[in-house]
């Protein structure tokens, strides 16, 4: 049968013109690879073409998803105002992608762990073998290694068997040699409706997710870094059993499957008519081999984070985890300690004073973030600027990939006063939004407090980050004053947020620093 | 840029990449305006001598590669701007190929901190303890053997403060490898390492190679310490010595030192404020026309031998002493206008 042109035509290079090379970046293999920048044979380059080819293909052959809702402009972009409650719908002047479909590739690259969320036939685990058929994997195997969660699910379905015979003979737990499933030893895993796994199982699967090994009558099986696809009908509770914390802590990014627009119905009957299943069809010039993705993975790494973006990521985290009456000394006024005291952080916000609890981006949450959560954002972040052929993050790539990587990091607090305000009320469903609603106002707070210019704390960090060797005592002693100074700011400050109290440990912690530094100096002579 | 590094070594140096790079990422966020061709250039000086030194054992390239790195990252930061220490650092990876690559993040750590010290007491004496290291590569010292070797030729350089270090290094260390750090002449036969080190010990100002030879030894020595801060000195003023428990202290109206030296060299370590009262010439310390008596013993002066040509021993009838200082093996006179203080060891004046 001849198949459509159309299922398995790549788009010719550049899939993004003239974006290329904004800013050399420090890589070591500039010390032997090819000056004329032609990729050189083992040299890495051009893996982000391919990777952009990847999805274009995916988007324009495979997968109907005809959704832009990762937005970037580098211009003017026309903005439209629809419906009663004012909706506005922008028209992206630059390249811009589906979430749907850019996120399970970017985990592919960095191999993360991604969780489709959405109903029922909307090509989750479509997506997810797509993604296995890219990782070099034969259609055939990647269906058979699907784990599809099931509520009588027990670990031996998931992990593996003891072999009967060695169970009979064998005279200590050593002689027992496991049957491994496949699946653990495939560069990408895919469990299918991961919230229908018994609680007992799901503990078993968080073994293999978060330390990359399986284990059965202390047998140990070690399994290849590879990337995760979780799919799941109703992330929000409505599995047959409760996903287990940790577990869904483990998760990278959250991705939502969007509906299906019935204007490209059509598309779907040339489908039909011509009998095409487009994760047969994939084109070899897209496969990434493993070697492939390990050095997509490193030249990720390679992307450089700017200062000024990190401190913008900084003032973000910063807004969430505190909560002034949870603690008396400084170092417990945390959610987290609420928590671990039984407690709600939302009832205990509540007793707050004297602060805008509509402005305050802290009280909106009930949870701070956690250093996986941080480190995810920095990594996919990196996966994201890299895509979109960057040497260096954007402000665009942090606030596109923040919502995605936070879904179901960041709980919300219902009884927000924020969400009680006018036209607030749908980010208590459209957690996507709600999150980048935050990163907004906090960027907005940052500017209005001009942190890009101003930051004295940031200043005393940078100094310190210098190290200390060759540091006087007179420097030291400056440095101390400084940072006392700037302990008395705050003081005459009364307020405290997030940010603040960030700032007043670093402060703290940069004085016992120097003081200690001192003390050495002087016992030295 | 490319082609700095030959492809064998490329091939391994890609085997580190992600390191390499992850390390430089982590490095600047600390030092944004770091200098990423500098950094490039010293790793591929660095990496490309260690690769010839180790030509014997390709496979040992491998561990130094990342260390390489790291002390490149180094080398192009503000605390990297010494003059020649990249090509220094080259040579000890030259000398010392083996130890180095046994231990290589401590070692290359230990070497530029030494050669910083160095640098800081005098700019030529990095040359100097590069020169004294290299008599002892034949006997390809292992990594601990290393550092003792380190320690007394930082001595033999001019850091008197390692002489404590230096003599208990001497005494722990092979006679073939005390021959080449102290000059002592294969004609003489070497003495018991550790009866040795405790004569030397003893005697500050004694010439290691006289000693070890059982030649005679000028009664004493004389050397001129200190000098102007402003021209690489330690003073902002004529000093005044004085002394204080034993101890020799050095004053110049706005800082007290410790005097610590030997007939190598000298070192003043701050010694907090001078106790204002206490700052007069020694009573015991008497200098005549013709000779210094301290506590008893008279050294005449034409028995006092300058260590350095250049610096002589002042006319010391006719310049006024304005301090004077005994602590048990040298005498230390400072004078109103000078900047320097004068010492005159006296050999054996501990035994």
């Amino acid at each position: 049968m001849d198949v459509p042109k159309q299922f398995t035509k790549v788009s010719e290079s550049p899939t993004l013109p003239g974006k290329r090379g904004a800013r050399k970046t420090f890589d070591v293999a500039d010390l032997y690879r090819d000056p004329s920048g032609e990729p050189a044979p083992d040299a890495g380059l051009g893996l982000d073409e391919k990777l952009r080819k990847a999805y274009f293909w995916i988007t324009n052959s495979a997968i109907i998803t005809p959704f832009y809702d990762i937005e970037f402009n580098d211009g003017p972009a026309p903005e439209y105002t629809v419906g009663d409650s004012k909706s506005i719908v922008r028209l992206p002047s630059a390249q811009s992608y589906s979430s749907f479909v850019l996120l399970p590739l970017l985990t592919l690259a960095v191999r993360g762990k991604c969780l489709f969320v959405g109903g029922p036939g909307r090509g989750k685990t479509a997506s997810a073998i797509i993604m296995g058929v890219l990782a070099g994997y034969p259609l055939i195997d990647i269906k058979r290694a699907i784990q599809h969660g099931q509520p009588q699910m027990t670990i031996a379905d998931l992990l593996g068997n003891p072999l009967p015979a060695d169970l009979m003979k064998a005279e200590s737990m050593d002689a027992i040699r496991i049957a491994w499933r496949k699946w653990l030893a495939m560069r990408v895993k895919i469990i299918d409706e991961y919230n229908r796994i018994p609680t007992r199982t799901q503990s078993a699967l968080l073994t293999v997710m978060a330390d990359n090994y399986a284990e059965i009558m202390d047998q140990v099986y070690e399994c290849p870094d590879a990337a995760w696809y979780l799919t799941a009908n109703d992330d929000a509770g409505g599995g047959t059993y409760q996903v287990i914390e940790a577990l869904r802590d483990r998760i990278d990014v959250v991705v939502h499957a969007l509906h299906f627009n019935s204007r490209f119905i059509g598309e779907l009957l040339a489908r039909v008519d011509s009998g095409v299943k487009p994760e047969t069809l994939v084109p070899g010039e897209i496969i990434f081999t493993g070697e492939e993705i390990d050095r997509m993975h490193a030249d990720i790494l390679a992307v450089e984070m700017p200062r000024a973006l990190l401190r913008r990521l900084e003032h973000f985290a910063s807004q969430f985890e505190f909560c002034e009456p949870a603690g008396e000394q400084i170092e417990y006024k945390t959610k987290d300690v609420v928590k671990l005291a039984g407690e709600n952080p939302a009832t205990l916000a509540e007793r707050e004073t004297g602060k805008s609890k509509a402005k305050d981006l802290g009280l909106q949450t009930a949870n701070g973030l956690s250093v996986r959560a941080i480190m995810t954002i920095l990594v996919f972040t990196k996966a994201l600027a890299y895509f979109r052929g960057a040497r260096e993050v954007s402000p665009d790539d942090l606030r596109a990939m923040v919502p995605f990587v936070l879904h179901d990091k960041l709980v919300q607090n219902p009884d927000a006063s924020f969400l009680e305000e006018q036209g607030n009320a749908v980010y208590r469903v459209d957690r996507v939004s709600w999150i980048r609603r935050l990163f907004d106002l906090s960027c907005a707070e940052y500017d209005q407090v001009g942190l890009d210019k101003n930051d004295p704390v940031g200043a005393l960090m940078d100094a310190f980050a210098r190290g200390l060797e060759g540091v006087t005592r007179k420097q030291a002693e400056e440095a101390l004053v400084a940072i006392e100074r700037r302990m008395d700011a705050h003081q005459k400050e009364r307020k405290l947020h997030g940010p603040i109290f960030d700032d007043i440990l670093a402060l703290k912690y940069l004085h016992q620093r120097y003081r200690n530094y001192l003390r050495w100096l002087e016992w030295q002579g | 840029m490319a082609g700095l590094i030959p492809p064998e070594l490329a091939a391994c140096v890609e085997r580190h990449r992600v390191a390499l790079n992850a390390a430089f990422a982590a490095h600047r966020a600390g030092h944004p305006r770091i200098d990423a061709d500098g950094v490039l250039r010293a790793f591929a000086s660095l990496a490309e001598t260690a690769r010839a030194a180790l030509a014997d054992r390709p496979d040992a390239i491998d561990a130094l590669i990342e260390p390489l790195f790291a002390i490149s990252l180094e080398l192009a930061g503000p605390r990297g701007r010494l003059p020649g220490l990249e090509a220094h650092l080259g040579r000890f990876i030259a000398l010392f190929p083996h130890a180095v690559s046994h231990e290589p993040d401590r070692l290359l750590r230990d070497a530029a901190n030494a050669y910083r010290t160095l640098f800081a007491r005098c700019v030529s004496a990095p040359e100097r303890w590069t020169a004294l290291m290299a008599g002892t590569s034949r006997l390809a010292p292992t990594p601990d053997e290393l550092r003792r070797y380190g320690a007394i030729a930082a001595w033999r350089a001019g850091l008197a403060e390692f002489r404590q270090a230096a003599v208990a290094s001497i005494g722990a260390s092979g006679s073939d490898a005390v021959r080449a750090l102290l000059g002592i002449s294969d004609n003489v036969a070497m003495p018991d390492p550790a009866a040795f080190a405790a004569a030397l010990a003893d005697n500050p100002w004694a010439d290691p190679a006289a000693l070890a030879a059982g030649s005679a030894q000028p009664r004493a020595c004389f050397a001129a310490i200190g000098g102007f801060s402003a021209f690489g000195g330690v003073f902002a003023a004529p000093p005044v010595v004085f002394a204080q428990d034993g101890i020799a202290l050095a004053h110049d109206g706005t800082r007290c030192f410790e005097i610590i030296a030997d007939r190598f060299g000298a070192h003043f370590a701050p010694a907090g404020a001078a106790p204002g009262d206490r700052i007069a010439p020694d009573p015991s310390v008497v200098v005549g026309p013709s000779a210094i008596v301290a506590h008893g013993i008279s050294i005449a002066l034409r028995d006092i031998a300058p260590i350095d040509a250049n610096h002589p021993l002042p006319d010391l009838p006719v310049v006024p002493v304005r301090g004077s200082a005994y602590d048990g093996h040298a005498v230390y006179l400072t004078t109103p206008l000078s900047y320097r203080v004068f010492v005159v060891g006296i050999a054996g004046a501990g035994a």
